[in-house]
């Protein structure tokens, strides 16, 4: 009988333990880790999409190599950046990460508002289809920023908040605060997207 | 009071804590939301009928929205969080769509879920926003514009997906056999053996806290109610008397989330902002 009340008051204290959000670091970090492979992805998307766009925009207006390059540039050095394994936890690395990618997306504004002086480009087929995907992956850009945000917002916060806190000296203190994006100039909001 | 006590009177205060409000989007009360007024009742119930046989054949779910402005937001984000608000498409297929149009911005959207990004990349939304939808509303017909598009965007992910198998309420049904179990366990276990009060504890307990578990959708809250439930009626009340839940007739129980009553609910599909957007 001893064994019957052990047993359930153990299993009370579990889910007691549950509700008062013993797994919640954990977890949270687990959407951190998630939401960041997803904003990881959205860039190597767009990283993917710019030789084709360079090639596509050179036949049309070559002599405005510098855009181009610029362009180019910006790519390498994002896509070559040596990037640390504790990148989320590392504010230098972070801010290096979120400076290269912003980057891109300036240049690229600058190529699509080029791109407007030049009739013949703007009726070409493949820059259209390439112009939309590109839009298209910005916006996912954005919403996976957001989404990383506010998995790292909930993060951070439940580590400095009670009981999160508790757990977190107690149980979980080798993990570190999450390095979030903050808003720069150019690289915070959607590229001005052009309908005409 | 023991220290323990206090300790689940307070886990549970954090348990409670932990809802929070929604964002305002507009309530989905069908396949068609005409919110701006822009489409006829003909045009509104064929593209009823058109996205209903749509979804019966390939699970996707495709829902217009007219909105009669954007309240601020750009389009982009409010299609965003009305489609994940909604939760178009299937759960674990991410087979939704939405067709946004914001009558004072101009603005319209396709916002894509992640199932289906493949079989309407962002390039052929725009071109069926540029060339379905815009030359028409330049020219008032909403009508004519709405209709083309949805069926451009119907046309293009038609055949993706094959049916798919009905929906399952997995987790909520849980609580019924499980409560059953448990209380068929206990009485076995503990027949004779203990005072009856602890047994109607027991009992009252597992099947307050699997009515509080399938009202919330959430297993925390069921075992919480359980255990305090539970405790008061074994230690709580001198006698400890009769009144357990066990008169309650099971299909009773069954109707407190089985009446959806058929009306369009999305699936739990998941969003991540591809599609495309334009104006007129």
């Amino acid at each position: 009988m001893k064994f019957v009340y052990r047993l359930l008051l153990g299993t009370a204290a579990l889910i007691t333990l549950a509700g008062c959000g013993i797994n919640n670091i954990p977890t949270y970090d687990e959407s951190v880790t998630a939401a960041w492979s997803n904003v990881e992805n959205q860039f190597q998307r767009r990283a993917d999409l710019i030789p084709n766009l360079v090639e596509t925009v050179k036949g049309y207006a070559d002599h405005e190599e510098s855009v181009l390059i610029d362009v180019i540039e910006a790519r390498n050095k994002a896509t070559q950046m040596n990037i640390p394994a504790d990148l989320l936890s590392n504010p230098e690395a972070f801010a290096a990460f979120q400076a290269n990618q912003g980057a891109i997306t300036q240049s690229l504004s600058k190529l699509f508002a080029l791109s407007e002086s030049y009739p013949d480009l703007k009726a070409n087929q493949n820059f259209l289809e390439l112009q939309a995907q590109l839009e298209g992956t910005e916006n996912r850009i954005a919403v996976a920023r957001k989404d990383y945000i506010g998995a790292v917002q909930q993060y951070n916060t439940e580590l400095r908040t009670i009981p999160g806190k508790w757990w977190h000296s107690l149980m979980y203190s080798e993990m570190e605060k999450r390095e979030t994006f903050s808003s720069s100039a150019g690289s915070d909001a959607n590229p001005a997207v052009k309908f005409n | 009071m023991s220290f323990a006590l206090r300790l689940l009177f307070l886990c549970s205060i954090f348990v409670a804590s932990q809802a929070s409000a929604a964002p305002e989007i507009p309530p989905l009360t069908g396949r068609v939301v005409d919110l701006a007024g822009l489409l006829s009742p003909a045009s509104e119930a064929e593209l009823s009928s058109l996205l209903a046989a749509h979804e019966s054949k390939s699970s996707n779910q495709v829902v217009v929205l007219t909105v009669p402005d954007l309240q601020g937001h750009d389009i982009a984000g409010f299609a965003l969080e009305t489609a994940r608000e909604w939760a178009l498409g299937q759960d674990g297929r991410d087979n939704g769509v939405l067709i946004l149009i914001a009558k004072k911005e101009k603005k319209m959207r396709i916002e894509v879920g992640y199932g289906l990004e493949g079989d309407l990349p962002d390039a052929w939304a725009k071109r069926i926003i540029q060339s379905e939808m815009r030359p028409a509303f330049k020219q008032g017909d909403f009508d004519g514009g709405i209709m083309n598009g949805t069926q451009a965007v119907v046309g293009a992910i038609e055949g993706s997906y094959t049916p798919a198998e009905p929906k399952e309420s997995g987790k909520e049904t849980l609580f019924i056999p499980l409560g059953l179990v448990s209380i068929i366990g206990l009485s076995g276990l503990l027949k004779g053996k203990v005072p009856s009060q602890y047994l109607n504890g027991g009992i009252g307990g597992s099947f307050a806290g699997g009515m509080v578990g399938l009202a919330t959708g959430t297993w925390y809250f069921g075992v919480l109610a359980a255990l305090a439930f539970g405790l008061f009626l074994a230690f709580g009340r001198s006698g400890g008397g009769g009144a357990g839940g066990t008169g309650v007739p099971r299909s009773d129980r069954r109707s407190s989330f089985g009446s959806s009553g058929g009306g369009f609910s999305g699936g739990g599909g998941g969003f991540g902002g591809g599609g495309a957007s334009g104006g007129w």
